[in-house]
């Protein structure tokens, strides 16, 4: 093997090793949990979640000690036409991310706890085939500015 | 004959030469900046006759829409994604403008939920992003009567235990001060998109 082939070979061996042993199999990023809009009566929670494992993962159901009730949905937009639908499971396969964003798959929270305000934390608990993942964060009340 | 050949020949010859004149000019010459995001309709379009309410419970009519440059945008205030986000952009937008000095349109959101939208709720919500911004409503006749006409389609969806949600056209629409629809944002929406095109699109008035 050349040189220049082995200096190639080397950093993906380290990455590996990084990813399988040492590294966090499932990791939750960006989260943005929003509180309802004045008139509305659903909060909104965005999120990536990574899937480094050797195995797909299936999110089937998410909870929330500050709400009643947690959905997954998916806003999809065809000829101009926002369309909103839930989610029964999102399967995220190994190697790879799903974002729960703005325009996509986001996390509806309906029904707030009384004491759930603006900057009080809230705990989302997410489900899935393999385990449970729990994220927290500030309620907020939008999104960072683009 | 051979005379209006010739005549023919001259004809087409001009066409030519002026039609490829125009085109260097444009491609070359002309560097006046020009919308890049919205689609502006080759005519403006009269809006058609409608009796909505607006945040205060007073009639919101074409005639409110007249003698200044306005945006219309389809939504409902339960809807948690696609609306917050293109009503916070178009606020960004305005706001955005105002610090460089310059005007942006009235923004009119149009609630297609009128059973949940009452005016106080509507203006509770709009509030919530930008003072100003003016949210109407009205029963689903007077509602078709506008959107209809505009290619604006709505219609609720998933009804479960008295929940629901509202299928609806995601696009800007902007009117001008004739209350004539002149041009139209599609999605995906972006602040810099409204910030680049508005200037350029309400300055022919």
């Amino acid at each position: 093997m050349s040189r220049l082939a082995t200096a190639c070979v080397w950093p993906i061996l380290l990455l590996a090793a990084c990813t399988a042993d040492n590294g966090p199999p499932i990791v939750i990023s960006n989260v943005h949990i929003l509180a309802p809009l004045p008139g509305s009566n659903a909060g909104v929670a965005y999120l990536t979640i990574t899937n480094n494992s050797d195995a797909a993962i299936t999110v089937r159901s998410i909870r929330s000690p500050q709400f009643a009730r947690v959905e997954m949905h998916e806003t999809t937009i065809s000829d101009g036409v926002s369309r909103m639908r839930p989610l029964n499971s999102v399967q995220i396969a190994r190697g790879t991310s799903v974002d729960f964003a703005a325009g996509g798959k986001h996390i509806m929270l309906f029904g707030a706890n009384p004491q759930t305000n603006t900057g009080s934390p809230v705990t989302l608990e997410i489900e899935h085939d393999d385990g449970l993942l729990i994220v927290s964060a500030t309620l907020q009340t939008r999104l960072p500015a683009d | 004959m051979q005379a209006s050949r010739r005549f023919l020949a001259i004809v087409i010859l001009f066409v030519a030469i002026s039609g490829g004149a125009e085109f260097i000019y444009y491609a070359f010459f002309d560097q006046r900046a020009r919308p890049e995001h919205a689609m502006v309709l080759p005519a403006p379009m009269a809006l058609p006759a409608f009796s909505l309410l607006d945040r205060n419970g007073d009639p919101f009519t074409r005639d409110s829409l007249r003698g200044g440059w306005h945006l219309l945008f389809f939504g409902f205030t339960h809807c948690p994604d696609i609306c917050p986000v293109t009503l916070q952009q178009l606020a960004l937008a305005k706001k955005r403008l105002a610090e460089e000095g310059g005007a942006f349109p009235g923004i009119v959101f149009v609630s297609v939920d009128p059973e949940r939208d009452s005016p106080d709720t509507l203006a509770a919500y709009v509030d919530s992003f930008s003072a100003g911004i003016e949210g109407v409503s009205g029963d689903l006749e007077q509602l078709h009567k506008l959107s209809k006409p505009l290619g604006i389609y709505f219609a609720r969806s998933g009804d479960l235990d008295g929940d629901y949600s509202v299928d609806h056209s995601a696009v800007v629409l902007l009117i001008n001060p004739a209350a004539e629809w002149q041009a139209l944002f599609s999605t995906p929406h972006s602040v810099d998109n409204f910030v680049h095109d508005m200037p350029l699109l309400t300055s022919d008035r």
